[in-house]
């Protein structure tokens, strides 16, 4: 057990990014049984490829105003790139609330547009690369104690709104036409729905990287959905799953030497393989 | 004398382009409508258009004064199986959705609810999963929920959607039955014409591609010459012991 003993013996290392890994997990994973619900399991790849047309832009801004930011131990333009990123993705969410076909049309575009607005305008940033893809992307071994309260506060207020709205956001989910017969607004509730989406993929990507983020979100709601035979079952299989993979995937990658974000998400996938092999049988 | 719910003044309904010419159209409280078409003909966005949940391209539809609540059960193949949902957890969802955010269902509304799964033959297998339950099971859990948010309008999209000859006529028989116990409006769409014309007060014909928008007592609107004009096919009709039957005739040489 030497892994484990150099493990905990080296915790300082890892100790922030392991609570910012698992506290996102926690609300990624809660939040993906609606993404899975939804079917739109395509909305947290544009949203996180929104964000970052975000973070671009903010560097381009700072570029053009003359300024040279450095983010190594903070960035000192005006505006952090990583509120402009959460401003770009609650922006997107209301396109991405509309009915599901033009729902999943705008998700398509913004993905591709936003693509291609990093590419093209990250060639007009005059910043270090590594930077601007650190704060594009996040990285989950090297974590400011800073994104714990980012990530936390984030994750309190995604769960406090699906505390008080979780009726109809079940019931615009389940059946919209129903719930917009009965007079409950069917844009606004998918919006605010959408816009927690957007809050924590936005804060979770910068923290941990895009690849994280997604992966944690979506697969271990779908072992959720797969074993649990109710909606708190399911929430709870995918909340338990999204931390163990978070947590377990920081022990993999110290003792195996494994990518971190890599390791956490082939641990959720492993999750589900054994949610599928389990339910199959 | 009942007053209109639901008042629409030379509406234009559809998808960007009128389906119909401008509808003149009312719902009063105690009413018992059919609508009736082919498939495609505009059925579930005039439904749609009446309840506020698609905007009119022309026109006016108005409520009456002091608001209504309107309940509307879907055609059941547009829900998600996927979600992991009791009977009992459907049939609440529209009671809990309307409390002040943030509360959750009491007793008495889980109280309520029960009592509407008992009534529609429900209740044992509230716990049961939705998504387990047959067509017509699924339908009674999904009237429940309707039901328990005591609406004024009650719009039911293909009721007897996928149901066998036994479960529509229960089904129907208990609208009929609700119709003479409350004094909501009643709105149903079904491609069952046999059964909706011997269930429903009133028939309203429609069918875009004719340009057809006809209402009138079930009655009076259910004539060869009529049904044949809604459909575009030679269509008979004949009454037996009180019963309006309605038949394609056959054209095959």
């Amino acid at each position: 057990m030497t892994g484990a003993v150099g493990f905990w013996e080296s915790w300082f290392v890892w100790r922030d990014a392991m609570i910012v890994a698992v506290i996102g997990a926690a609300a990624l994973s809660y939040l993906g049984v609606w993404v899975v619900l939804k079917r739109v399991v395509y909305v947290p790849l544009a949203l996180s490829q929104v964000s970052a047309a975000g973070v671009v832009t903010a560097y381009l801004v700072a570029t053009l105003a003359g300024l040279h930011p450095h983010c190594d131990t903070g960035c000192d333009i005006p505006v952090d790139p990583g509120w402009v990123a959460l401003l770009f993705a609650l922006g997107a969410a209301v396109p991405f609330a509309r009915s599901r076909r033009d729902s999943s049309d705008a998700t398509v575009a913004a993905y591709l547009l936003s693509g291609a607005l990093v590419l093209i305008l990250g060639g007009f940033v005059r910043q270090d690369l590594h930077d601007v893809q650190r704060v594009l992307f996040g990285n989950a071994v090297l974590v400011d104690t800073i994104q714990i309260a980012y990530v936390g506060a984030a994750a309190i207020l995604t769960f406090a709104v699906h505390r008080l709205f979780y009726a109809r956001f079940l019931y615009v989910s389940f059946d919209p036409d129903a719930a917009g017969a009965a007079g409950i607004g069917h844009f606004a509730t998918e919006v605010l729905l959408f816009a927690t989406f957007a809050l924590m993929i936005s804060v979770v990507t910068r923290a941990i990287g895009a690849l994280p983020a997604f992966g944690l979100m979506v697969l271990p709601a779908l072992a959720g959905l797969r074993l649990g035979r109710s909606m708190r079952a399911a929430f709870a299989i995918a909340v338990a799953a999204g931390v163990l993979s978070a947590a377990l995937g920081y022990y993999a990658s110290f003792a195996l030497g494994l990518p971190t974000g890599a390791a956490m998400v082939a641990l959720s996938g492993i999750v589900y393989l054994g949610a599928l092999a389990k339910r199959s049988r | 004398m009942d007053f209109a719910l639901i008042r629409m003044h030379g509406v234009s309904i559809g998808y960007g382009r009128p389906l119909v010419h401008p509808i003149d159209f009312e719902l009063r409280r105690g009413d018992l409508w059919g609508v009736v078409g082919p498939n495609g003909a505009g059925k579930t966005t005039l439904a749609k258009t009446i309840l506020g949940l698609l905007p009119p391209i022309a026109g006016k539809v108005e409520i009456a004064a002091g608001g209504l609540r309107a309940s509307y059960t879907p055609q059941r193949h547009r829900l998600s199986p996927e979600y992991p949902l009791s009977a009992f957890d459907v049939a609440i969802m529209g009671s809990a959705a309307l409390l002040p955010i943030g509360k959750r269902p009491g007793e008495s509304h889980r109280r309520r609810v029960s009592e509407e799964l008992e009534r529609l033959d429900m209740l044992s297998l509230g716990k049961e999963p939705f998504r387990s339950l047959s067509g017509g099971q699924q339908q009674r859990v999904l009237l429940a929920r309707a039901l328990a948010a005591d609406p004024d309008v009650l719009v039911l999209d293909e009721p007897a959607e996928g149901m066998d000859l036994v479960s529509t006529a229960d089904i129907l028989g208990f609208l009929r039955k609700l119709h003479g116990e409350r004094k909501m409006a009643i709105l149903m769409i079904s491609h069952h014409l046999d059964d909706v014309v011997s269930t429903v007060d009133h028939l309203c014909l429609i069918n875009q591609y004719t340009d057809t928008f006809e209402t009138g007592p079930a009655a009076a609107m259910v004539s060869s010459a009529r049904l044949t004009d809604l459909y575009g096919r030679p269509i008979e009709t004949h009454e037996c012991d009180g019963i309006q039957h309605v038949h394609v005739r056959d054209e095959r040489p």
